[in-house]
């Protein structure tokens, strides 16, 4: 029995012996080039990112870039007229350089102009009335530079914008129709509550 | 005594303001003769190129030159504009003044370690590429663009105090010019 265990003993030894005596491979040394840091926080490295300076709080895609939806928005002024008049009130000069302002900040924008009137009066008659009226302010913005080419139609009493505008009224409103890119925001603890209040 | 020791203070604040100023001109400076070192040695290969990237949205240019990475915004105008997707290759990175370059023996590893080294302190050189300029026609990017993953080109980088590229980068390059098949071994290559 003892001879057995002494044998088990040298062959233990002998075979670490043996491994020791293996060549032993040297591991291939690979130099780190891709460039891991982010430095934009958008989750993706900087060697797969093709965008810089994502929004920190939109979806990104497999490029480290954000998804972005063009949106419509608009903005009314609403220039307000004595009866049966097409001057326009002194006090509603004021809006001219804001609309101009409105303007400047935003590139591709077009103006839609829509008159009313009080519901007295023939409607043929209201019609030319709103038209005045319109000429009118087309006329200040010209004035003020506005490109002839970036006021779009006149509506007379435009059913949508009149319904939006709850009652017929002595007035011309401006709309200015702009486009804003946003980026689609991705999902937080407040989103369904914010989705829901948006409704 | 207090007064003193608040105008010694504020006037130190700005002696300090004004060296910051003063370097942050110098290092903007050196980027923008940087990139005209780059642009010159790019033009010398035929490639005529642009530092400003809104002219790869008239057209006006097909590969623009930039410093980092393009904006988001930038890089969604031209994607929501051309409906594609805009090719972002990294060109090189500007070496650490430290670096020596022991010019023909240098191995690939040495090279790969002075990549590496630049690269914890600068910025990767990229070029922005319109692919609709070459719809239909992918040689043509191709043989525009190879010449620039040659040995002598990677030497004059290297000549200009640039980064040579590493082979990795040199085969994502291919792969995105649609030189070669990507590889399937051990991972993606």
């Amino acid at each position: 029995m003892k001879t057995i265990n002494f044998l088990g003993a040298v062959l233990s030894v002998v075979s670490l012996m043996a491994c020791q005596a293996a060549e032993q491979q040297p591991m291939p040394e690979r130099v780190q080039v891709q460039d891991l840091r982010d430095d934009d926080g958008d989750g993706v490295a900087n060697a797969r990112d093709i965008c810089a300076a994502s929004p920190v709080d939109s979806i990104i895609d497999n490029n480290g870039c954000a998804q972005w939806d063009t949106e419509e928005k608009n903005q009314d002024f609403v220039f307000e007229f004595d009866y049966d008049n097409d001057a326009i009130n002194e006090n509603d000069l004021v809006l001219f350089p804001q609309i101009i302002s409105v303007l400047e900040a935003h590139s591709n924008t077009s103006i839609l102009i829509v008159g009313d009137t009080s519901s007295e009066g023939a409607d043929s008659y209201n019609q030319a009335l709103a038209l005045r009226r319109a000429d009118m302010v087309i006329e200040k913005l010209k004035q003020y530079g506005v490109d002839e080419s970036t006021i779009g139609e006149f509506v007379y009493n435009d059913e949508l914008l009149t319904n939006i505008m709850k009652k017929r009224e002595r007035r011309t409103i401006v709309r200015i129709v702009y486009y804003v890119k946003q980026y689609e925001p991705k999902w937080n603890i407040y989103t369904v509550e914010s989705q829901r209040n948006e409704k | 005594m207090k007064n003193n020791y608040s105008r010694i203070v504020l006037e130190s604040a700005l002696i300090f303001a004004a060296c910051i100023s003063l370097w942050s001109q110098l290092t903007l400076a050196n980027s923008t003769e940087d990139l005209t070192a780059l642009v010159n040695l790019l033009d010398e290969q035929g490639i005529s190129i642009s530092t400003n990237p809104s002219t790869l949205l008239g057209e006006e240019s097909v590969v623009v030159l930039s410093q980092g990475q393009l904006t988001d915004r930038q890089v969604h105008i031209y994607n929501d504009k051309y409906d594609g997707q805009l090719l972002a290759l990294p060109l090189t990175i500007k070496l650490l003044d430290e670096s020596v370059i022991n010019g023909d023996e240098e191995t690939a590893q040495e090279r790969d370690k002075l990549f590496a080294m630049a690269l914890t302190q600068g910025s990767m050189v990229y070029l922005y590429i319109n692919p609709n300029h070459f719809k239909g026609s992918v040689n043509v990017l191709s043989d525009m663009l190879k010449p620039l993953l040659d040995g002598d080109f990677q030497d004059k980088l290297e000549d200009s105090r640039f980064a040579a590229l590493p082979a990795e980068y040199i085969q994502q390059w291919s792969v995105s010019i649609g030189d070669v098949e990507p590889e399937y071994a051990g991972g993606y290559k």
